[in-house]
């Protein structure tokens, strides 16, 4: 059995961002891989420290040098190799990564039984990467997976939809996007991290696909009008808040 | 510039704001139902279409749409930004050979092209993003439109669902806990570590409840075990965007702010009047929450909400 964890680098969300030339200005940023990514590196890792039959835990990450950070940061949590799929154009977006994937797989000639990614991508705040991935390898896919079983040849993963947990059998090969709460992920110590500068990271070009979407405008989030501050005592603050917020702002 | 086909989740009230998108974009509009419900002879739209399906399964929705796509000639396919509606996006445009564009707070057409603004790195930037010249899937957030109120009565086209084998649920299990999520929720009351424990949490959802909403909570509170990380509010909790954010006693952390500055209305509750939540809060109120809270309850309890 293979696995195949999806991982990206994201900018570190405690720094300070700065804008660029329709995106952000990347000079000076610190990445570091996505968190929802932590959870698939940690459960293909899980998997291979646990069962007998998987071979291989191989992470794939696309973009310019930052996706190597990424890489390394999972291969320093147990993934035995890496392939970075360089591309350096300033955006992508999430069909435009799904297919530089797949096609990396197909030209590979490397058949996955589980595909791992994080829920969501933290840099373009987006969960859409997984099923369209699923969709050009044709194989299912199961979204905010929060507990997973693999067996031979099929995987029960659950989720939330609603107010109920659902359980979905897919068969293997399958994409599972890994939620919050799925595992917890490992922090690896700095033995592991010298070690995993030693593994094998392979570089590939993207195969010739296009970018179906463009950025044509790039810009901070509006400023909020100036705060309203509500004065009196607890009593008088509840009727004047409740009055602006039915006669004002009419969200009541 | 074609046809537009608005994706309805039955009984989602955010599906029926993609027919006010719809209307805006032009063109004829048709309509998919997932699933069986009664709606559909009556949506505003000039043709529908209905795949009989009890839950959301990806393969059997993806393979309805993509036989909707070609019957209703389609080249826009508006889909709110739910749960399902993020699952379901890519994967369509990924089998009819289209462009997403997901999570969009703006949809408008300038020169004949469609163009989309969307949150990007954790919502400190905001991208306009250009529809490509085919097939674009687009999702909304819940609240960018207005909910349409107008009905038509269009015919009725039942689409055969196509049952995959590689993907069946196998249980389902409803939650014990029939509260609200906080995704899907119009009104979030949210608390933060000055909540003190899990009881105190019970104010605010009584609150929440008068306001027909639920309840959220900071990271610091989820890490003390006030409330379970499905309630977390922020960047890496829950991203929100309500219609009514109140936050209560919320300092306002960058990834908190991050997860609900989308909120069409924010109110801070704080007793810290230089708190970074005032910076985003529309109505702020310098007061102990344990003094606000249940002056509002009461309030609300005289004078209730009109259904």
């Amino acid at each position: 059995m293979k696995i195949l964890a999806i991982t990206n680098a994201v900018p570190d969300p405690r720094g300070t961002l700065t804008m660029g030339e329709l995106n952000i200005n990347s000079g000076g940023v610190k990445w570091a891989i996505n968190p929802y990514d932590e959870y698939a590196v940690e459960q293909a890792v899980q998997l291979r420290e646990k069962r007998d039959d998987v071979d291989e835990v191989v992470v794939m990450a696309v973009g310019g040098d930052e996706a190597v950070t990424a890489l390394r940061h999972a291969m320093a949590m147990g993934a035995d190799r890496g392939v970075h799929i360089v591309c350096n154009d300033v955006w992508h977006d999430d069909l435009f990564i799904a297919k530089c994937i797949a096609d990396a797989i197909g030209a590979s000639g490397d058949s996955y039984d589980l595909i791992l990614c994080g829920k969501t991508n933290l840099s373009r705040d987006s969960e859409t990467m997984g099923p369209a991935l699923a969709e050009y390898l044709g194989v299912p896919h199961v979204g905010s997976v929060i507990a997973l079983e693999v067996g031979d040849g099929n995987a029960n993963a659950t989720h939330k939809i609603g107010g109920s947990n659902e359980t979905i059998e897919v068969k293997l090969p399958a994409l599972v996007m890994c939620d919050k709460t799925l595992v917890d992920p490992r922090y690896p110590p700095l033995p592991k991290v010298m070690q995993a500068r030693k593994k094998p990271l392979e570089t590939i070009e993207p195969a010739n696909v296009e970018t179906s979407t463009t950025i044509v405008d790039f810009k901070m989030p509006p400023e909020k009008g100036a705060c309203t501050m509500i004065d009196g005592s607890a009593a008088e603050m509840a009727t004047e808040l409740l009055r602006v917020l039915r006669e004002e702002a009419k969200v009541l | 510039m074609g046809n537009t086909l608005v994706i309805v989740e039955p009984n989602q009230d955010a599906s029926m704001q993609m027919f006010t998108a719809a209307k805006e974009l032009g063109g004829d509009v048709h309509a998919l139902v997932l699933g069986t419900c009664d709606c559909a002879s009556s949506l505003p739209c000039e043709k529908a279409y209905q795949v009989s399906m009890e839950r959301y399964t990806p393969l059997v929705a993806t393979d309805a749409i993509a036989k909707a796509i070609e019957l209703s000639d389609a080249t826009t396919i508006l889909i709110a930004a739910t749960q399902i509606g993020h699952d379901l996006a890519p994967r369509v445009a990924a089998r009819c050979e289209g462009a997403v564009l997901g999570d969009c707070t703006s949809v408008t057409k300038e020169n004949g092209s469609i163009q989309c603004t969307r949150p990007v790195y954790g919502g400190k930037f905001v991208a306009k993003v250009q529809a490509s010249d085919g097939l674009n899937v687009i999702t909304i957030r819940p609240n960018t439109f207005a909910t349409s109120t107008e009905t038509g009565s269009p015919s009725v086209q039942e689409i055969e669902k196509n049952v995959d084998s590689r993907e069946s649920i196998l249980r389902v299990e409803e939650s014990t806990n029939s509260e609200m999520g906080v995704a899907e929720a119009d009104v979030i009351v949210s608390g933060g570590r000055p909540l003190g424990s899990e009881e105190n949490f019970i104010q605010l959802y009584e609150l929440a409840h008068l306001l027909g909403g639920t309840v959220g909570a900071s990271r610091a509170a989820v890490d003390e075990g006030y409330q379970l990380v499905a309630r977390q509010v922020g960047l890496t909790g829950t991203v929100v965007a309500p219609r009514l954010y109140i936050a209560c006693g919320i300092d306002g952390a960058i990834q908190h702010l991050a997860g609900m500055r989308g909120s069409q209305i924010i109110v801070a509750i704080n007793s810290n009047p230089d708190a970074p939540i005032f910076k985003v809060a529309t109505y702020g109120c310098v007061m102990d929450l344990f003094e606000l809270v249940p002056a509002l309850t009461a309030q609300l309890q005289t004078s209730p909400q009109p259904a």
